[in-house]
């Protein structure tokens, strides 16, 4: 014992500390103070229940009735969370010991799920956002849409649509040289962000335009698509649909498509979710997207790529003329014609564009289990 | 002895069953994102804003672009890397069959001066700064420090654990726990628990403080300064011995030499400058590395003012890292300190890494080809800034070019295997749930 006291006095501030950090719990246990916390619906006042409650980020349980009450709270300001699936979580400042009730109102939230609420861990989260605007091949101006902000049914039935026959159609779009992960379907997860009030501008600046308030819920979306409906009128000649890709930062990079061109919304999709560079010459922007680059700032560059993949180091060529007359390049592609990111008609991703996308999927580490 | 077993044993009971009513009333959700925002103008970034909130982050290895972006703590190792592209570059497509006979497409750039940025990173313990590097020249853009919005959610969420103060891991699970089910588990278990808790950790600091008054204090750890300029080794012995290192001198690179020979306990690292006469750094630590008694010791090269491309072929041997005089206290230390931990570390992960099937030639390969490639991509910015960047295809090349060309070439073949390696070695740590080793620590 004479020693313990010895170290005790020795090693005083070491276990004061100790005594610090664990107090509380000792503490908070012999605080009477209590709060009796309601869970609502903010739209319809019903109370809600399975709500997870958290206080000052502890986690203290599930409301499981209409009233849950929080025993042991100390004295002060306090930070109330409260989160359920569907709903936008709440956080609430509260004051203990005050009235001793609390009620929180829920928002629902304006995210779907189309994964079936299974979604892989590290997955590709793809979200899609409705326009409420499209282009009037007449006028040649962009003008309101209401087919997708009066019709969610419809929109849900685009996105399905798109994503069945883009994003989870790779095989016959790649290029069988280099398969892709067998589980490839597995490492998606979409959903889709329907608020009437507040759709996206497809037509603002060149990648659109997604309101505050996705971001406000959205944050983990690795793409953004913003879908608009066809455009208005007959396409001809000099009118045709366009697609256009801007990042912003990570969990916001964000595409527009016209929910009519899978082949478009594929070619944006090499730009957004993979990395790719345009194949074609003209006003685009090119870099080498290494590792496994579909593009190579030069042609040695382009040439040992090649070789190390065992690809025929030959057909490493400049990005040749196309439209307009006058483009030149310094930059080199591999993949063959018709190549999808040069040719979004009719096009494939060649053995090099695969081969990156290959990259791409497996930085999610697997599928869903 | 006995007593306190007992204890730890109420002890684990009540906390099971507190974990087992925990359970039942679901699982709560700490997931929490980084925001940070920055302001980029005529190619300057600023930062304009950063929180933390609870919310769920994007997947940052999914991304490419010409940033890259790294995530350090706060003695500057790597927790994470990963790529972004410029802001402001909107890439537009349309398709066009005016002037042809098929469509083609037609791009059209969209190129902004100023733009916003927004990056989500998912929050991890000990993420202090945030820096953003172009990938052509090795620039440094922009760092952000993180710490103050991590302050400012704790004061808002202080019951949150990764704002509790940890004293291990299995208390912070355990006070999560506990909290879990204070909303309606009787007070008596909880104030038992905490007790008991109390008890424990009075009693087992006491334990551990017995233990390591028997334990002997560490050993210094030892480095070797070569320098033929004296001022230069007096002043790196000076601040090294503040910093409690044992430290050894020699003034040329046969003196090292000799004097490693002589050596019964080798030192922890070797400071080795480039430009000494007779014999040169390249060539000391040629000869280092040729001596298996020597090859496996830390060496911090010691460069000029500016790395010139005959000095920048000879990094391709393998050298743990380098500093550019004149260097600072700090970065010194730094740099050391960093050396060591990653030895350090390299033990624990490697147990690690064996209990996960991966083999220990695989794990060091990896290792290796990290430190490789860290350095190689630290030299190709500084060549860079110096020579600009080559273009091989042109008519004549340069000597630099042709070097920054080659050391781009095998960095970036050195990368590919790097990157296959560190898939392997990922899915192997994650199937077992082990953390995944970061790529320079």
């Amino acid at each position: 014992m004479g020693t313990l006291l010895n170290t005790l006095r020795t090693k005083g501030a070491a276990l004061l500390l100790l005594v610090i950090i664990l107090i509380p719990s000792a503490v908070t246990a012999y605080n009477n103070s209590s709060l009796a916390l309601t869970v609502k619906d903010a739209a319809t006042g019903e109370s809600l229940h399975g709500a997870m409650v958290y206080l000052d980020g502890r986690f203290r349980g599930v409301e499981e009735s209409e009233v849950l009450v929080l025993n042991d709270i100390p004295d002060g300001s306090h930070t109330l969370r409260i989160t359920k699936t569907g709903y936008r979580d709440a956080i609430k400042k509260v004051v203990v010991p005050g009235a001793g009730t609390a009620e929180i109102r829920m928002e629902k939230g304006s995210l779907f799920d189309l994964s079936g609420g299974n979604p892989a861990p590290r997955g590709i989260n793809i979200v899609f956002i409705p326009s409420g605007t499209s282009y009037d091949c007449s006028a040649r101006t962009k003008i309101p849409s209401t087919t997708y902000t009066t019709d969610e049914t419809r929109f849900r039935e685009d996105v399905l649509n798109v994503i069945n026959r883009t994003f989870l159609n790779l095989e016959p779009m790649t290029s069988p040289a280099v398969p892709l992960p067998a589980d490839y379907e597995d490492r998606f997860n979409f959903y889709y962000y329907y608020n009437a009030s507040e759709p996206a501008d497809a037509f603002s600046g060149c990648a659109g335009r997604v309101p505050d308030s996705y971001w406000s819920e959205v944050t983990f979306a690795d793409l953004t698509v913003i879908l608009y409906p066809s455009y208005v009128g007959q396409y001809n000649a000099s009118c045709q649909p366009a697609g256009c890709y801007l990042s912003s930062g990570s969990g916001r990079r964000v595409m527009k498509v016209p929910a009519d061109k899978p082949s478009l919304i594929s070619h944006e999709a090499g730009h957004g979710l993979y990395g790719l560079v345009d194949t074609y010459c003209g006003d685009t922007y090119y870099y080498e997207n290494a590792p496994n680059a579909n593009v190579w700032s030069s042609l040695g560059s382009c040439t040992t790529d090649a070789a190390r993949n065992n690809r025929n180091a030959t057909d490493c060529r400049l990005i040749e003329q196309q439209y307009p007359s006058s483009c030149t390049t310094q930059f080199y592609r591999w993949d063959p014609d018709p190549d999808i990111m040069r040719d979004a008609q009719s096009g494939k991703f060649g053995v090099a564009a695969t081969q990156r996308i290959g990259y791409v999927l497996e930085q999610t580490g697997g599928g869903r289990s | 002895m006995r007593g306190t077993i007992i204890v730890l044993l109420i002890a684990s009971l009540l906390l099971l069953s507190c974990t087992a009513y925990a359970q039942e009333q679901g699982s709560p959700d700490y997931e929490k994102i980084h925001v940070i925002q920055l302001k980029y103008e005529d190619g300057t970034y600023a930062e304009t804003g950063q929180h933390v909130q609870y919310g769920k982050a994007p997947n940052p290895a999914l991304m490419s672009g010409n940033l890259r972006a790294v995530i350090t703590d706060p003695k500057g190792r790597e927790i994470s890397t990963f790529f972004l592209m410029e802001p402001g570059i909107a890439i537009g497509d349309s398709i066009d069959n005016a002037e042809t006979e098929r469509p083609i497409l037609r791009g059209y750039l969209e190129r902004s001066t100023a733009a916003d940025m927004v990056i989500t990173l998912p929050f991890m313990p000990g993420m202090h700064t945030f820096s953003l590097y172009s990938v052509q020249t090795g620039t440094h853009l922009v760092s952000v420090d993180l710490s103050p919005s991590t302050a400012a959610f704790c004061l808002d969420f202080p019951g949150d654990p990764d704002c509790l103060p940890v004293t291990s891991q299995g208390n912070t699970a355990a006070q999560e726990q506990t909290s879990g089910a204070a909303a309606g588990f009787p007070g008596i278990y909880i104030q038992a628990a905490a007790l008991a808790l109390l008890i424990v950790a009075i009693l087992s600091s006491y334990i551990l403080m017995r233990s390591r008054a028997k334990t002997v204090a560490p050993a210094r750890q030892k480095v070797l300064v070569v320098d033929d300029e004296p001022l230069i080794v007096d002043l790196v012995t000076v601040v090294l011995q503040e910093q409690n290192y044992s430290v050894q001198s020699a003034t040329g690179g046969r003196e090292c030499l000799e004097m490693i020979r002589k050596m019964r306990d080798l030192p922890d690292v070797i400071l080795l400058d480039i430009m000494m006469q007779p014999m040169d750094g390249w060539q000391t630590l040629r000869q280092l590395k040729a001596d298996a008694r020597t090859k496996n010791i830390p060496v911090l090269m010691l460069t000029g003012k500016q790395l010139t491309a005959a000095e920048a072929k000879e990094f391709n041997i393998c050298i743990e890292d380098y500093l550019m005089k004149p260097f600072g206290k700090n970065k010194l230390d730094t740099a050391i300190k960093s050396i060591l931990h990653r030895r350090k570390n390299m033990q624990s992960t490697l147990a690690l890494a064996r209990k996960a099937g991966v083999s220990r030639d695989m794990y060091c390969e990896f290792a290796k080809l990290s430190r490789h490639v860290d350095v190689n991509r630290k030299m190709i910015g500084l060549l860079q800034q110096t020579y600009g960047v080559p273009d091989p295809d042109r008519a004549e090349m340069t000597e630099a070019d042709t070097v920054i060309w080659q050391l781009s070439t095998n960095t970036r073949e050195k990368e590919d295997r790097l990157e296959q390696l560190r898939r392997e070695i990922s899915s192997a740590f994650l199937a077992k749930g082990y953390p995944v080793p970061s790529l320079y620590d």
